[in-house]
């Protein structure tokens, strides 16, 4: 079996199915964790687990295509075809597109996911004088960390009330739904609308973190349902990384158990 | 003189769309000297870009110039591509009447066709929905159009500019022109921020902005607007099931708005027709998204936006002359190039027939004895036979960067090898896709812009997302 995603979800996955099946974990990055820390307890709890239980990893390697009973894997090993009898695929959660939101507008420099928004944080990047963060979920709180040091003006929008919002914030506006960016070559502008009223914004950066979905990214295995593949993809709001783990646990329990032909 | 001015070029074709440079491919076959202007910071970064792929056997009525061209470029699409390394397939297109109204309009429609030198076939409803399953049950019949191809219109265009530069030619980027030298009523330099150009023959393949050019110039007075057309991409999960390009029974302005698959394998719901002002507004608008999708779903009914992938809008350059390949009527040595739809479909035989005109002109140089002809082709993961292979050519095919494009960290490489480097984030999707896909960066947007760091030496905050100016930051931090 192949497991891609050595997240939480992946790793809990992997654990529950590897005293059934042989199982092989694969990811993208060369450590496990996914969104977490590769030395976050949980996550070096579950790894040491699933090497105990004969956990075989492929990591810093790209699953890309499944076709029933085989995966192409990308990495360091080379360009590889693996043999495998079921896909479980754990790729976690990303933050909706413009496209998907939806949101419309020219393409501008400064509207970007979450995820880019954070590691271009990380890597000292600063992203906008005045950001707006759309959504209020676990993706908008990282990227609200992840800038933290900015001294930027951040203004959380938020759909739905604003009672989700925990983190920290300098203007939020809550019951209005995104409806398109401006600007010229960099963005300048996020329309919002409510009840026919408009309302626009003015900021030289978006960050995409609302209404997030699971990511699929590996061809054959993008909708559901998919012969051979499972997904192990909890909300990205699930709680504690426990919580994350047990759901997955839950999500494969009946994966493998038929009697092997 | 020739010390300020610099060496003269027999050429200068200003524009680097796919008539710009198409046109500067096949004059820099000959002995001739070429310098292609562009004011955007890449070549393809107007009508190009944003077109639909679609390389057409029959557009416009027989015995007009644009049938003409058109007739003399389609049976050459698979050589063509083959050497500029360009992904082409000949799917075919359905147009389709839904109602009984429309019926009657297929008839003239096929007959036109073939008298304008395409193969041509009238199917009816249930013939039409064998070749098309996803067709509406509506379909009342269809005229089938067998050799309709399917372009890359950007691969197509840098793969024009890479074998103008392959073969000599000269191309300036974020290069505007601001006017003209002229004596005794010749052009004789094109001025630009970085100086004047001396040239002998100038062409006119400026667009959108051709009109513009042409008044600085002193030719003709020529009206070109920004006509714009919106876009939804649809992922390849709905893409790989259209087997053919489906449109509407045309409508006096447009072909109407289609539904066609496209070379990596999403598909297109598009264009529609919108007159504007402003060149520089590419912008969707919600009325206008939502309108393409009522649209489209009288055609193909399972087209979703649960596929939506991005949206996007162009403009191509309207003008009451609608194909220009001729020279100006007040400037014997400037040439007017110009096509406000068909300009990839007849871009081949645009560029033949601009050499021509140029010889009845005086022209006199003769073909380059062995020109470049073949691009390199660069292998790609998501379209490669034997993927296994690969990294025994480039190491860095082990590297995958952009998941769901599957493109590797050896053909974004390879693009960064070539005489017409990608400069940004864009640049980068439009040579490989990356960024492309179904979650539009959100895994590897900074992986790819840590490879233009890596090939521009530009830090992360430097590295432009799209135009100039547009950065993915606004500074560092210290």
């Amino acid at each position: 079996m192949a497991v891609v995603g050595a997240g939480v979800a992946g790793l809990a996955a992997a654990e529950e199915l590897a005293p059934r099946r042989e199982v092989v974990v694969l990811d993208r990055l060369p450590v496990p964790g996914g969104v977490l820390p590769y030395d976050h307890p949980g996550v070096t709890r579950l790894a040491a687990r699933c090497t105990a239980a004969g956990v075989r990893w492929l990591l810093g390697t790209t699953a890309v295509r499944w076709e029933q009973g085989r995966l192409l894997a990308v990495g360091p090993q080379g360009v590889e075809w693996l043999d495998a009898s079921h896909l479980v695929f754990a790729g976690g959660s990303r933050p909706a597109t413009t496209a998907e939101l939806p949101v419309a507008g020219p393409r501008l420099a400064g509207v970007l996911p979450a995820p880019v928004a954070i590691h271009l944080a990380e890597a000292k990047v600063t992203l906008g004088r005045r950001v707006v963060i759309l959504g209020a979920g676990a993706w908008a709180e990282a990227a609200r960390e992840a800038i933290a040091g900015q001294r930027s003006h951040v203004t959380v929008v938020t759909r739905e009330s604003a009672d989700g919002v925990t983190f920290g914030h300098n203007a939020l506006i809550s019951g209005w739904t995104p409806v398109a960016v401006s600007g010229r070559g960099r963005v300048s502008g996020l329309t919002l609308e409510r009840a026919g009223q408009q309302l626009v914004l003015d900021c030289d950066a978006v960050i995409l973190a609302a209404s997030p979905r699971p990511l699929r990214n590996v061809d054959g295995a993008i909708f559901e349902p998919a012969a051979g593949v499972t997904y192990v993809q909890p909300a990205a709001d699930a709680g504690t990384w426990e919580q994350a783990a047990s759901a997955a646990r839950d999500m494969v329990s009946q994966v493998g158990t038929e009697v092997s032909r | 003189m020739s010390e300020r001015y610099g060496p003269a070029y027999d050429v200068v074709v200003i524009g680097a769309g796919v008539l710009g440079t198409a046109v500067a491919a096949r004059l820099a076959t000959t002995t001739a000297s070429v310098c292609l202007l562009e004011e955007a910071d890449d070549v393809a970064e107007g009508s190009s870009k944003g077109n639909a792929g679609i390389a057409t056997t029959y557009y416009a009525p027989p015995g007009t110039l644009e049938a003409d061209l058109i007739a003399r470029s389609w049976p050459r699409w698979e050589d063509i591509c083959d050497r500029l390394d360009v992904p082409f397939s000949r799917p075919g297109a359905l147009t389709v009447a839904i109602t009984d109204d429309q019926l009657p309009k297929l008839e003239p429609i096929c007959a036109e066709a073939i008298a304008a030198g395409a193969r041509a076939e009238l199917l009816t409803g249930a013939q039409a929905r064998e070749l098309e399953p996803m067709l509406t049950p509506e379909c009342r019949g269809a005229v089938h159009l067998p050799d309709e191809g399917l372009i890359d219109p950007v691969r197509l265009t840098c793969g024009y500019a890479e074998l103008a530069a392959a073969n000599g030619a000269e191309i300036r980027l974020s290069c505007p022109v601001l006017g003209f030298d002229v004596a005794d009523g010749v052009l004789t330099a094109v001025q630009t921020p970085a100086g004047p150009v001396r040239a002998r023959w100038v062409i006119n393949a400026a667009g959108v902005a051709g009109g513009t050019v042409s008044a600085l110039a002193g030719g003709e007075e020529i009206r070109i607007w920004p006509r714009k057309g919106q876009y939804w991409v649809l992922d390849r999960a709905f893409g790989e099931r259209l087997h053919k390009m489906v449109l509407p029974v045309p409508m006096p302005q447009t072909r109407g708005v289609q539904v066609v698959p496209t070379t990596n394998g999403s598909a297109l719901l598009g264009p529609d027709a919108q007159e504007i002002t402003d060149p520089a507004d590419k912008g969707t608008d919600p009325a206008s998204l939502r309108a393409l999708l009522r649209l489209t779903e009288q055609l193909v009914p399972e087209v979703s936006l649960e596929y939506a992938i991005k949206t996007y809008a162009a403009n191509r350059a309207a003008a009451e002359e609608t194909v220009r390949v001729r020279p100006d009527a007040s400037r014997p040595n400037l040439f007017q190039v110009g096509n406000r739809s068909t300009g990839v479909s007849a871009s081949p035989g645009t560029a033949d027939l601009v050499l021509e005109l140029l010889r009845e002109a005086g022209f006199d140089h003769k073909e380059q004895p062995q020109p470049v002809r073949r691009l390199r082709k660069v292998r790609r993961l998501r379209h490669d036979p034997d993927p296994e292979s690969l990294p025994d050519e480039d190491p860095r095919y082990r590297q995958v960067v952009c998941v769901c494009e599957q493109v590797t960290a050896a053909e974004i490489a390879a693009q960064f090898e070539r005489h017409v480097p990608p400069r940004s984030i864009e640049g980068i999707r439009k040579r490989t896709q990356a960024t492309g896909g179904r979650c539009q960066g959100s895994v590897c947007m900074v992986g790819v812009a840590f490879l233009c760091s890596l090939h521009t030496g530009l830090g992360p905050a430097d590295i432009r997302h799209g135009s100039a100016g547009a950065t993915l930051g606004v500074g560092s931090e210290p």
